[in-house]
């Protein structure tokens, strides 16, 4: 047997390559995604493809395992050889340029692509274990891209998220839409993979019968299997996203109930770069007292359970937005309170929060109409009295509120009762005098002494303090230590104090007024009451980082996110500027719109059609007599296949002949062994003709509704494509 | 300079313009309600009316007018009030979407405020599309129309420039022309354009005849100077810059002093002249406007990074980031990206490699918002990519170095060395591929180019890939070509770099040696150190030149000695154990054969505490002395090793 035909032989080649094909193309647009190639992945998928295909034909020669390797050898070898001649001539001609290197580099990069294709293809087929190397290496591929979904970071595979983004769908619907869809295809990749590699296990699962009863009950099976898949995916999403929601999600707006805290003291506040909102300011800050910062509260913990600080409810804290985001609400300014601008802002947010936040206290929150409904889950704008003081002219102010009653005062002073909060406060406070140069004190303290960390790792036992393996053991900890313990030092000082929780974010990485808010942005910090002033922001700044969050904002998500806002078409349309170069919107990433899936699904339901039409017609443009026989015998076979008539493994055509319906096949089937087996005898064009037709005749005595289900089949054609013998 | 001077253009003609409006406005409104005055928005000759700007004018914005919220949105641009002045921007819009001027207020916003220059192009070419639907095509007979119209293609031309349609902003300012329209900006703008569409000889004619004229003398002159650099023609060139920034000067707090002495900087550093590009750097530094750009700064910290003064870089960087952190609406996305390359580099120098891979990583990811200076964003990556290169095969050599003390230890380490290893591979080679494609195949081999972000000392790892002939036929060409001996010395260099991994090593090694020569002290230090590296490379580790050129890294740049995997020779008192320990490290047992003088590692064991101390001591330099102690053989090793190897430079490290 030739080479080709060996190949061809063997089951569900044809198959196994496509399949190939498509994962090397996969794997190398993937691949272009996150680390730049440099050249075209087009060319370098097509060289892998090529690598990969003409591997697998020489897989099936007698070449050894070292020729091949030599042969690999000898076109790297060559590679270089041809190079070297090209830049020799070239130094001989007098150029200076650098045009050969960088065309070397491209087909390096190609090469480098086939290289590695084709030693995994002759892996593939040589070894015995190849397979089983291959889906290793496929699965581990799979925890690499998905490993970081681990702590349920779903913003980091970035194509996943990226695809999630530009389709407006949940990273988690995503990723399992993607992690389903791969899997499926592997499993069928690696069941055709595993028969093409193991041609007899194909033979005998071709020799199981295929009755009417065991095709239902397929069938069955089938639509059970992708029900419960359907269920268990549901079962999945609602189990992982209630997780998801409470580890990217905490301290957002959650739990606020009286009692409880949204803070954690195991893992530090969002970590991750997924986007939490877009904040847009309406108008100038010039006059912020933390800039470039700024802080945008959300709620604040100002009671202590005995073991941390949780809310108090609505008796306490009534400076906070008593609203969600989806709610409007509006108050009096506080009267009392100095030192403040207005500022607005927008508030458009991108991952769901109960509660809504601003700057400082909103005295109006209302809502916005949503410009994108598919992209913010809410929108709101708020009117804040915003803090216009300078934290060092308030050195000598007061702290407190005169108005408190000596419940609220008692409240906000509520002690820890280890001690050592006290004497650590007294120690590092003993140069000062006031309150609030006890605070700086007591923040300069910290900012020089711990150790930013996400990870603390301390071991604390359910009813232990959290904070003490903090600020007396390691100083490793992250902002909701730093806020405890601040709170806890203030207060053993007579200083009233509580932790406000919120964003934090930093203006310079804004543009045009609008903020990306990240979930890495999430903040707690100490804050102080200044008589005339309000709550006021200490915050620890730590010297000694040993890990932190993402820092950099996405600009281009920042400025895709702008383009939402911008004015409509009849305020400001497009038409105009549209063919200005430079306009076109970078594409992070190439999705299908919906028509590039319709259009994709309609072309190959079209070339189905013509092509099953060409199965079953095809024999009316054959251009010779044992053409005409050949495909007419094709056509014939094709329907009752497609009808629900097979012929069988080991069954010869004639005995299939006789089993068809009214012997339909069996004049063209004596004429088409006849026609192989005699070297004399050819049919004549006349009686090829005869019997298609004679055949075609005695199809209506198979029933009407199994002639319509041979006209939707599509069986034929996966037989004829995966090489299936007629 | 380029940014005030469109302001201030912007500024003006549009006061101009809103004048006409409010007239248009008054004459439109009934006369009674009540006196011109008082309906009429502001009056630009009276010093005393400011308009109605207070703070509770936002909440009366429903009951103004579009013209009058235009008139609003002018006076808060003008305050530095930008937000502001958007949100009153966008109510006059809503108002009235088709009052061309408040599109041209926002495209003037967008181009200069932000930088968003897609949104600019939007609002501008909706102006024009406004305008010519209420006046009809040009030409126009009245000389308001023609100047707002002039306004509105400048802007376009602009922006098409920030877009890189350079053809596109030529093909606007003809336009221009063509219509009898004439304005002081106009040499210089074309001027820059004809540069960048790499017609320099056009763009000189056209800045001097723009001199001559008087348009814009500061922003003309040093346009002119930086064509006149660009067309090698350096005295010329700082000439016409000495007469740009005494003109920004004479302009009081409007002028832009900063801008040219950046540029003449840049020119000084170009013709080796260092002193002067240092302190040309300087004064641009402490201008109130040095501030603005990062650019005078990045200059200035590259400069000590070549001269190995890393403390002095990192300072200039603290004080640009702070400087530029008064402006809390200031995105730093016009900076971020520089400054986390100098930083990284500055961490490479000093052994701190692990903060440098990550400062590298951020710039490659970072955007950089480059306007219209002449760098662009592949320049950055390309400097990045090669820093990065390095700094993981710096990385790699320190791992080498550094003892583990479990099996899964030295395979963690194992791992991230082929990981380094590939990536670093890589890195160079994908730099390759974009220094030879998108930057004009190698254009940035002319040494100390402005536009380049390239580490020149340092440049010959990445060239090492590329072809020897192609190479060594540029190199003979750019020495032909290039005048500066000082450069030569750089090309010599490279063409060490690129024989040492060939068969010719001779060669390499005494170019190797005439660079180390004949580089100038205090200036070109990083290029000696690192061809110094290079020669130590080459040499038996227990000869004695090799002994006197580690001492001589060792004392400069102690770092750099484990950067590129080279033990210092030392003499090493203690147990067998110990001394084995100590030369798997960074060190090596200096011959006594060898001569010469070596310092001392003494290990002590304390039997009580098992704890082991080791104390490095030099006989010639004591404030290299140091002491650490630890429990674990290894561990101590590693920790003199990075006591010894690692610099931290305080108040330098911030992000």
């Amino acid at each position: 047997m030739s080479t080709p035909d060996r190949a061809a032989s063997i089951p569900f080649f044809k198959i196994t390559l496509l399949f190939r094909a498509f994962w090397i193309a996969v794997a190398t647009f993937g691949l272009n995604a996150l680390v730049s190639l440099g050249t075209p992945p087009a060319f370098v998928a097509t060289a892998g493809i090529l690598g990969m295909l003409i591997t697998s034909r020489v897989a099936h020669t007698r070449l050894t395992s070292i020729g091949f390797f030599v042969a690999l050898l000898g076109l790297v070898a060559t590679n270089s050889a041809l190079f070297w001649l090209i830049h020799e001539g070239a130094r001989l001609s007098g150029a200076t340029g650098f045009g050969v290197d960088e065309f070397q580099l491209h087909v390096g990069t190609c090469l480098i692509s086939a290289i590695v294709w084709s030693i995994t293809t002759w892996i593939f087929w040589r070894a015995r274990l190849g397979i089983i190397v291959e889906t290793v290496v496929t699965l581990l591929g799979g925890v690499l891209l998905f490993a970081s979904h681990r702590d349920f970071h779903l913003d980091q595979p970035k194509i996943v998220s990226s695809l999630a983004w530009r389709l407006g769908m949940d990273h988690l619907a995503m990723l399992i839409v993607v992690g389903s869809s791969l899997l499926v295809l592997g499993i069928a990749y690696l069941y055709c993979a595993s028969l093409a590699t193991r041609p007899l296990a194909e033979r005998e699962r071709v020799q199981r019968s295929t009755s009417k009863r065991q095709w239902l009950l397929g069938t069955t099976l089938a639509a059970t299997v992708i029900a419960i898949l359907y269920i268990i995916q549901q079962m999945v999403y609602a189990h992982f996203n209630a997780i998801m929601l409470a580890r990217v999600a905490n301290g957002v707006g959650m739990n606020s109930e009286s009692g409880v805290s949204p803070l954690s003291f195991q893992s530090a506040l969002g970590s991750t770069n997924q986007p939490a909102a877009l904040v847009r300011l309406e108008g100038d800050y010039a006059n912020n007292p933390f800039s470039p910062m700024m802080y945008m509260r959300e709620s604040a913990l100002s009671s202590f359970n005995g073991k941390e600080m949780v809310f108090a409810g609505r008796a306490y804290d009534s400076d906070l937005p008593v609203t969600g985001s989806r709610d409007t609400f509006s108050r009096q300014e506080d009267a009392e309170l100095g030192q403040r601008t207005p500022l607005v802002q927008s508030v458009y947010l991108l991952a769901e929060h109960d509660h809504a936040f601003a700057v400082d206290y909103p005295v109006s929150i209302v809502q916005l109409k949503n410009p994108r409904p598919n992209r913010f889950k809410a929108t709101y704008r708020a009117y804040s009295v915003a803090p216009a003081y300078s934290v060092s002219q308030l050195s000598s102010t007061p702290v407190g509120d005169p108005r408190w009653t000596p419940d609220v005062r008692e409240h906000y002073l509520a002690l820890h009762p280890d001690r050592r909060y006290s004497d650590l406060a007294r120690e590092v406070t003993k140069d000062a005098s006031q309150p609030i140069e006890k605070m700086l004190a007591l923040t300069n303290y910290l900012s020089r002494t711990a150790i930013y960390t996400l990870t603390p790792n301390h071991t604390v036992k359910p009813d232990e303090d959290p904070v003490a393996p903090f600020l007396f053991g390691d100083h490793r900890g992250y902002c909701v230590h730093f806020a405890h313990a601040l709170v806890y030092m203030a207060r053993s000082l007579g200083i009233p104090a509580r932790i406000g929780t919120g964003y934090l974010t930093d203006l310079s990485q804004a543009k045009d007024g609008h903020i990306l808010l990240r979930m890495s942005d999430r903040h707690a910090w100490a804050e102080v009451f200044i008589a005339g002033i309000g709550w006021v922001p200490f915050d620890v700044q730590p010297d000694q980082v040993e890990s932190h969050a993402e820092t950099q904002v996405d600009s281009k998500l920042l400025e895709e996110l702008m383009g939402v806002l911008e004015p409509g078409e009849e305020i400001l349309p497009t038409d105009t500027s549209k063919d200005e170069p430079g306009m076109q919107d970078p594409e992070p990433l190439w999705t299908p719109s919906r028509h590039h899936v319709v259009g994709t699904l309609l072309t190959l339901l079209t070339l189905c059609v013509i092509f099953k039409i060409l199965l079953r017609e095809g024999w009316r443009i054959a251009p010779s007599p044992q053409l005409k026989l050949r495909w007419g015998y094709i056509s014939l076979a094709s329907f009752l296949h497609d009808a629900g008539l097979s012929r069988e493994y080991g069954e010869t055509r004639s005995e299939f002949a006789n089993r068809s319906p009214r012997g339909l096949l069996r004049d063209i089937s004596e004429l088409l062994v006849t026609s192989a087996y005699s070297k004399t005898s050819r049919p004549s064009s006349d009686r090829v003709l005869l019997a298609i037709m004679r055949a075609r005749a005695h199809r209506t005595s198979i029933p009407l509704s199994k002639r319509v289900l041979a006209l939707l089949n599509p069986g034929s054609l996966v037989k004829t494509i995966t090489g299936g013998k007629w | 300079m380029v940014r005030r001077s469109v302001r201030n253009i912007v500024y003006w003609c549009v006061a101009l313009t809103i004048v006409t409006a409010c007239h248009t406005a008054v004459a439109q409104s009934s006369p009674d309600k009540g006196s011109p005055k008082k309906d009429l928005l502001f009056d630009p000759f009276d010093p005393f009316d400011i308009g109605d700007l207070d703070e509770s004018s936002a909440a009366n914005d429903a009951n103004k007018s579009a013209e009058e919220l235009l008139g609003d949105a002018f006076f808060l641009l003008r305050s530095e009030r930008p937000l502001d002045a958007r949100t009153k921007l966008l109510k006059a819009l809503q108002k009235d979407p088709l009052m061309y001027r408040t599109h041209y207020l926002l495209a003037g916003y967008y181009l200069v405020h932000v930088g968003h220059f897609r949104l600019a192009m939007k609002y501008i070419t909706r102006a024009e599309e406004l305008f010519e639907k209420k006046h009809g095509a040009p030409p126009y007979r009245d000389r308001l129309l023609q100047l707002e119209h002039g306004d509105i293609l400048y802007y376009l031309s602009q922006i098409r420039l920030s877009l890189d349609n350079y053809q596109g902003a030529l093909d606007v300012l003809d336009r221009y022309t063509s219509l009898g329209y004439s304005a002081d900006w106009y040499p210089g703008a074309r001027a820059w354009i004809l540069m960048k569409l790499g017609r320099i000889q056009d763009a000189i004619k056209v800045a001097r005849a723009g001199i001559l004229a008087g348009a814009e003398p500061g922003r003309t002159l040093n346009m002119l100077g930086i064509l006149l650099s660009m067309n090698g023609q350096p005295q010329e060139a700082l000439e016409v810059f000495r007469k740009a920034i005494a003109n920004e000067f004479s302009s009081g707090s409007e002028g832009q002093p900063a801008t040219p002495l950046n540029n003449s900087g840049e020119v000084y550093k170009e013709m080796f002249d260092d002193d002067k590009a240092e302190s040309s750097f300087l004064r641009a530094t402490s201008l109130p406007d040095g501030c603005e750009h990062v650019l005078p700064s990045l200059n200035l910290a590259l400069l000590y990074i070549e001269q190995q003064k890393n403390e002095a870089a990192l300072s200039v960087l603290d004080a640009f980031q702070h400087c530029v952190a008064q402006f809390p609406l200031r995105n730093n996305e016009e900076h971020a990206a520089l400054v986390h390359l100098a930083r990284g580099r500055v961490d490479l120098h000093t052994g701190n490699v692990d903060r440098a891979i990550r400062r590298f990583r951020t710039a490659m990811e970072g955007t950089q918002w480059f306007g219209k200076i002449g760098t662009n964003q592949n320049d950055l990556v390309v400097g990045a990519t090669i820093s990065l290169a390095q700094a993981l095969r710096r990385k790699n050599n320190i791992l080498r170095a550094h003892l583990t003390g479990s099996w899964s230890d030295w395979v963690a380490q194992q791992r991230e060395i082929a990981s380094n290893t590939i990536e670093a591979w890589w890195l160079m080679r994908r730099a390759r591929q974009i220094l030879t494609g998108e930057l004009n195949d190698l254009e940035d081999l002319s040494i100390r180019n402005t536009d380049s972000l390239i580490e020149y000392a340092t440049l010959g790892e990445t060239l090492q890939g590329l072809s020897r002939a192609a190479l060594d036929a540029r190199l003979e060409d750019e020495k032909k070509r290039d005048t500066r001996a000082q450069a030569q010395l750089f090309y010599d260099m490279y063409r060490a770099e690129s024989l040492l991994g060939g068969w010719n090593s001779r060669e390499a090694l005494a170019l190797l040696d005439k660079v180390i020569e004949r580089a100038r002290p205090r200036y070109d230090d990083l290029l000696r150190a690192h061809a110094t590296l290079l020669r130590l490379q080459t040499l038996e580790e227990s000869s004695a030149r090799y002994r006197d050129l580690a001492y001589t890294i060792f004392y400069t740049n102690p770092a750099e000695l484990r950067n590129y995997g080279l033990p210092l020779p030392v003499k090493i008192v203690g147990s067998s154990v110990m001394r084995s320990m100590i030369t798997s490290g960074p060190f090596v047992h200096a011959s006594s054969a060898a001569g010469g003088v070596a310092c001392t590692i003494t290990a002590l064991q304390d039997p009580t505490s098992s704890s082991i101390t080791l104390r490095f001591t030099c006989p010639d330099n004591t404030s290299k002395n140091k002491v650490v102690e630890d429990s674990d053989p290894s561990e101590v090793v590693n920790k003199l090793s990075e006591a010894l190897f690692r610099e931290e430079i305080k108040n330098g490290g911030n992000i």
